[in-house]
């Protein structure tokens, strides 16, 4: 049946991404063991396939941070920017201003700039916390998407294999939908004991980049995952009434 | 549930296995079991007309209502 055919199909994709995501996880965890032991430098490109080019992971850890400046209401070129606690940005429509005090116009002005990014950070071998931190949540991370994506298999498969009507379907969503929700809970609690902060990191700039800060945790809560995993458990509620009908169908003669 | 099949006194007063009647019929041998003992959930009204036709019977010889106290007598008080 076409149905059925289209959930092999998107099993044996799930099967795959699951397959590549575990490989990428054991790749990451041996790249970390052999860093933290002092056996190699920290590389920034790990081979999934030793010895060849073919499936390359560009891995570095690495942590978001963020700016924000002030912009200046008015722009005095007899003032030396550096003295301000803010910064000449002029947002303006194509129209050029020249010379002496410019004025921004008054339609619209820029108040503020927010700037986010991520701090790529190198270290020697041998041990270190905080480079241990963020390879072992990289790896849990990819474990745990391993993990969904192996959930989503199974559920494909037993989908494609009869009726998607079946307890085993209804499991599976259900499964998802609470690692979905449980990660995107865990994994902030996490980070506050294993980001840069815990481990007593800060940051100074002395470049022309003010207002430099390291973020608190990473990601953070999200409610994106947080409402597919409602939705899955709440299409888990929906596959389960689906059961009971084809349990009825099935005993009608 | 309160309804009995008696589809294997049928059978058995017409001298037909439960085989036979699902050849005839054209309903699987595993859909005719479930409905001999009484697993049923619903039956349809054609399936009952096939039976029926084959069997040469009337649905009330098949299907016989039972109280559920008629089925689960309640012992008297002592």
């Amino acid at each position: 049946m076409r149905h059925n055919r289209a959930f092999a199909i998107t099993a044996w994709i799930a099967l795959a991404a699951a397959a590549v995501t575990t490989l990428a996880a054991l790749a990451v965890a041996t790249t970390a063991v052999s860093v933290l032991s002092g056996r190699t430098e920290l590389p920034h490109r790990i081979s999934l396939i030793p010895g060849t080019d073919l499936l390359d992971l560009t891995y570095q850890p690495s942590w978001e941070v963020a700016a924000y400046i002030d912009v200046c209401p008015r722009i005095d070129l007899d003032v030396d920017p550096s003295e301000l606690d803010c910064e000449y940005v002029q947002f303006h429509d194509l129209e050029e201003h020249m010379g002496g005090h410019v004025e921004t116009p008054g339609d619209v002005r820029a108040v503020g700039v927010s700037f986010e990014g991520r701090m790529y950070f190198d270290a020697g071998p041998g041990w270190n916390p905080l480079i241990a931190s963020l390879y072992g949540m990289t790896v849990l991370s990819l474990l745990i998407a391993a993990f969904l994506l192996a959930q989503l298999w199974l559920l494909l498969r037993a989908a494609s294999q009869g009726d998607p009507f079946t307890d085993r379907v209804v499991r599976r969503l259900r499964i998802i939908g609470a690692t979905l929700i449980a990660w995107e809970v865990a994994e902030p609690i996490l980070w506050l004991f294993l980001s840069p902060k815990a481990w007593d990191y800060g940051l100074t700039t002395m470049s022309d980049v003010h207002g430099l800060e390291l973020g608190s945790m990473e990601p953070g809560m999200e409610l994106t995952p947080i409402a597919f995993g409602i939705l899955l458990l709440l299409l888990a509620e929906v596959f389960k009434r689906g059961v009971r009908l084809e349990h009825e169908q099935r005993l009608t003669v | 549930m309160a309804i009995d099949v008696r589809l294997d006194h049928v059978l058995l007063d017409r001298k037909m296995t439960l085989t036979e009647l699902s050849d005839r019929v054209g309903i699987t041998l595993a859909n005719l079991s479930i409905l001999k003992t009484g697993k049923a959930r619903a039956i349809r009204l054609s399936t009952l007309d096939a039976i029926c036709r084959e069997l040469d019977c009337q649905p009330g010889e098949l299907l016989i209502h039972v109280p559920d106290e008629s089925r689960h007598p309640r012992s008297s008080p002592r």
